[in-house]
């Protein structure tokens, strides 16, 4: 990008789930939409758009964002995790989906996504969290079929296997 | 909803930082971590015609200890610095308040420097950097400036900056080491975790050996244009034991200047009622942490 002038068009590099790819953007793109749009990755859920619901969450170099709120420019040079990059591939889930797969942790499956990364980073910084630290962690994703109970159930299910050895840590 | 068309400009350097500013034509807004401006241009209340993005400038997000101060690099993270060894020694006030600002994910990519420029005065740091005696480093196309937190926000979303001035640091004065006695608290109320504070309150009181009040740094946010200086709480309280009721005479006297509004999210009479208690809190929270 230069740096001296205005641009209305950016080149982005960005390695998504592991795999380098790039894109040629308007400013405004946000990195939900190009993770949807330009690489039809849509696991990716954009519900609000403006921050509020938590939907579109990835990691960027390990930390999460919320993917309608961070430009696509901003993603240049970054490493994204998104859905498609839990687990070993199509197909497979870790040892947190397949958590709340057995706690029936989700409904319609549109905060399916957010609620997942959110909890994948809590997981890899403490493999032991009180409920109290997964409801907080998960405070920033809405889910509109009022399942929390369920969710959180899931996340502490997932920390339990990790802790018994049964399940990968992430 | 999508933003309106822009330009972005990615400076690497400070001073190009501050040209892209001087020489801009059209409106201009300094991209830090997002969390507040991109909400405002995806709803379209904002519309940029050039982004300055602030994310390539070299050396915008240390952390330090210089002069007596924390010196915070306006792009600091605040997820860092909430958990930055530095900032829990000296200014735990920080640390404590910083945990109030929305969730993790968004505190991952906020900033220091993006929530005190863009001067909410519902925002925790702002409110913080009132009640530490913070003062903004300023960089413009005529030098650097600091202008001192009681001078540095001056309305709703205003602040003292130039238009063609740039944060590029925050610094909070340290904290008295021990086994002087000090003691730090943050407290609000919002309709959930991570939504707007209705409104909040933030403490800094040291102690002497006797257990008197020696300083009182205090504001008070959400009942005002900017954050408040609880400047008669301290006038109540220094000198004296902090006793109940002389916590409830300072309480008193901070509430009777505030003229809070109403709006959809809480009454006037709501908010100056709610920040006297949670003003209270925070005083009784923070002296017995330092009498202890």
């Amino acid at each position: 990008m230069s740096a001296a002038e205005p641009t209305m068009s950016v080149d982005v590099r960005v390695r998504v789930n592991g795999i380098d790819r790039t894109a040629r953007v308007e400013p405004r793109r946000t990195l939900a939409e190009l993770l949807r749009e330009d690489f039809t990755l849509t696991g990716t859920h954009l519900g609000c758009e403006q921050g509020a619901c938590g939907a579109c969450t990835v990691t960027v170099d390990g930390r999460s964002a919320r993917s309608c709120l961070m430009p696509a420019f901003r993603a240049d040079g970054t490493s994204v995790v998104t859905i498609e990059g839990l687990g070993d591939g199509p197909g497979t889930m870790n040892t947190l989906q397949q958590a709340c797969l057995e706690r029936h942790s989700f409904q319609c499956g549109f905060c399916t996504p957010g609620m997942l990364i959110a909890a994948s980073e809590l997981l890899a910084e403490t493999v032991d969290p009180s409920e109290a630290e997964v409801r907080e962690a998960l405070s920033g994703n809405l889910c509109r079929c009022t399942g929390y109970d369920s969710i959180v159930a899931g996340v502490l299910h997932a920390s339990a296997l990790m802790r018994a050895g049964t399940g990968d840590r992430l | 909803m999508k933003a309106a068309p822009f330009a972005v400009v990615a400076p690497t350097t400070v001073a190009e930082a501050v040209a892209c500013l001087v020489g801009a034509a059209g409106s201009v807004r300094l991209l830090a971590g997002g969390q507040s401006l991109l909400p405002l241009m995806a709803a379209r209340a904002v519309r940029p015609d050039v982004v300055v993005d602030l994310g390539r400038v070299v050396g915008l997000d240390g952390i330090r200890v210089d002069g007596g101060d924390l010196v915070i690099g306006a792009m600091a993270r605040q997820r860092v610095v909430e958990r930055h060894p530095l900032v829990a020694v000296h200014a735990p006030l920080l640390a404590r308040a910083i945990p109030h600002i929305a969730h993790v994910t968004v505190r991952n990519q906020g900033t220091v420097g993006g929530s005190i420029a863009n001067a909410d005065p519902t925002a925790e740091l702002p409110v913080v950097a009132v009640a530490l005696g913070a003062s903004m480093v300023v960089v413009g196309p005529h030098g650097e400036r600091r202008i001192p937190a009681s001078r540095f926000f001056v309305g709703p979303l205003r602040t003292s900056m130039a238009v063609d001035e740039l944060l590029t640091e925050i610094r909070f004065p340290v904290a008295p080491a021990p086994p002087e006695r000090i003691g730090a608290a943050f407290a609000e109320v919002s309709r959930r975790p991570g939504d707007v504070a209705l409104a909040s309150a933030a403490v800094m009181v040291h102690l002497d050996d006797s257990g008197r009040v020696t300083h009182l740094g205090s504001a008070l946010g959400s009942v005002g244009p900017t954050p408040m200086q609880a400047t008669t709480a301290a006038a109540v309280l220094v000198g004296s034991l902090p006793t109940t009721d002389v916590i409830a005479a300072a309480v008193v006297a901070a509430s009777a200047g505030l003229s809070p509004r109403d709006d959809l999210h809480a009454s006037a009479a709501y908010r100056r009622h709610v920040v006297g208690v949670l003003l209270r809190r925070a005083l009784t929270a923070a002296c017995s942490e330092a009498a202890s």
